[in-house]
């Protein structure tokens, strides 16, 4: 679903081709058989930034949006995250898999562990990416269109 | 989905949203200047306050939720503190004390709260304190109807003999919960 505040959508391959936020939800069983998720600006004046990850066999993806308002309702931050970890959970939609603690310059994972896996977050506030993984996940920063495209992948 | 912040007044209680959490010598929620905490000749209090997180009906799915402050109001405050219970709960207790006098101390007299913390100097965006959702569920949603999505937060002003009469500062309270959509 895409709401008022979204400035970027989700897609999503499946084996039965791109489903998106536009007519789904990712708590669906649709999104979990996804094995490439992207995260794409909605509109030209959000932030130009992709986030794009295949999903290897065997893991499961998460998507959260995280929010962060002020008591009279106005929004001041937010971002899109995109966890991939090793295993299988019955309805991962509704796993609370915690978010980033942005302290100062550090940005560590509090939520569920790092095993095997990575987790991203595109801060729409500043335009930056938060990143942890485990030793076997990285990322590259290439360009498609007028947007720098996170690439994030398993290191075989 | 419009998430908003909910008061929560009276022995219903009765839910209003607020913009503002206003500090009053009643079991009021406006934000204006009618019963102001009086200014004590040692320590007093404002009535305690309950708010939640709310939101409408829809598809969307809510965790983690907290609650954190924007730091030290400016100009600082003298001779008051924004005290949080340390416990947030699903148990409405409806607050007490003297109409334009001091309300009742919150750890002394609040059936859900047994110690209270100075929110702005310690929960910070470094700091967040968890709240929960209500029911204790780990997940919630999607909403067949608008509801109080987060457990009850309750907050009380501390005043002394210190503080300056008239208007505090206003200080910043916000919310930070993930959403699965």
């Amino acid at each position: 679903m895409i709401h008022d505040f979204d400035t970027h959508y989700w897609l999503a391959r499946t084996p039965d081709g791109w489903i998106s936020a536009e007519d789904h939800a990712s708590y669906e069983p649709a999104f979990q058989r996804a094995n490439r998720i992207r995260i794409e600006p909605l509109t030209s004046d959000a932030v130009r930034a992709i986030l794009d990850a295949d999903i290897p066999p065997g893991y499961t993806a998460f998507l959260r949006t995280d929010q962060y308002r002020q008591m009279n309702g106005t929004l001041v931050r937010w971002g899109y995250v995109l966890a991939v970890e090793r295993g299988e959970w019955a309805d991962p939609g509704r796993e609370p898999i915690g978010g980033f603690e942005f302290r100062g310059k550090e940005s560590p994972w509090v939520g569920l562990p790092i095993r095997d896996g990575f987790r991203a977050e595109l801060c729409c506030w500043d335009g930056q990416v938060a990143f942890e993984s485990s030793p076997n996940f990285s990322f590259a920063v290439t360009k498609e269109a007028d947007c720098d495209l996170y690439k994030f992948f398993k290191v075989e | 989905m419009a998430v908003v912040t909910k008061e929560y007044n009276g022995s219903g209680p009765t839910a209003s949203t607020i913009t503002h959490l206003k500090h009053r010598a009643a079991d009021t929620y406006a934000n204006d200047a009618t019963n102001p905490v009086p200014k004590p000749t040692t320590t007093g209090y404002g009535w305690w306050k309950t708010i939640g997180l709310y939101a409408d009906a829809g598809p969307d799915i809510y965790s983690d939720i907290k609650i954190y402050g924007g730091g030290a109001p400016s100009p600082a405050w003298t001779g008051a503190t924004l005290h949080i219970g340390d416990e947030t709960s699903d148990t409405y207790d409806q607050a007490t004390g003297t109409v334009d006098g001091s309300g009742d101390e919150i750890v002394a007299n609040h059936d859900q709260v047994t110690a209270k913390t100075d929110f702005f100097s310690t929960y910070t965006s470094l700091n967040m304190k968890t709240v929960g959702l209500t029911g204790g569920v780990a997940t919630l949603g999607p909403l067949g109807a608008p509801q109080r999505i987060s457990k009850y937060v309750f907050f009380q002003l501390t005043v002394t003999s210190a503080v300056a009469a008239g208007s505090l500062s206003n200080g910043t309270i916000y919310w930070r919960y993930s959403v699965t959509s």
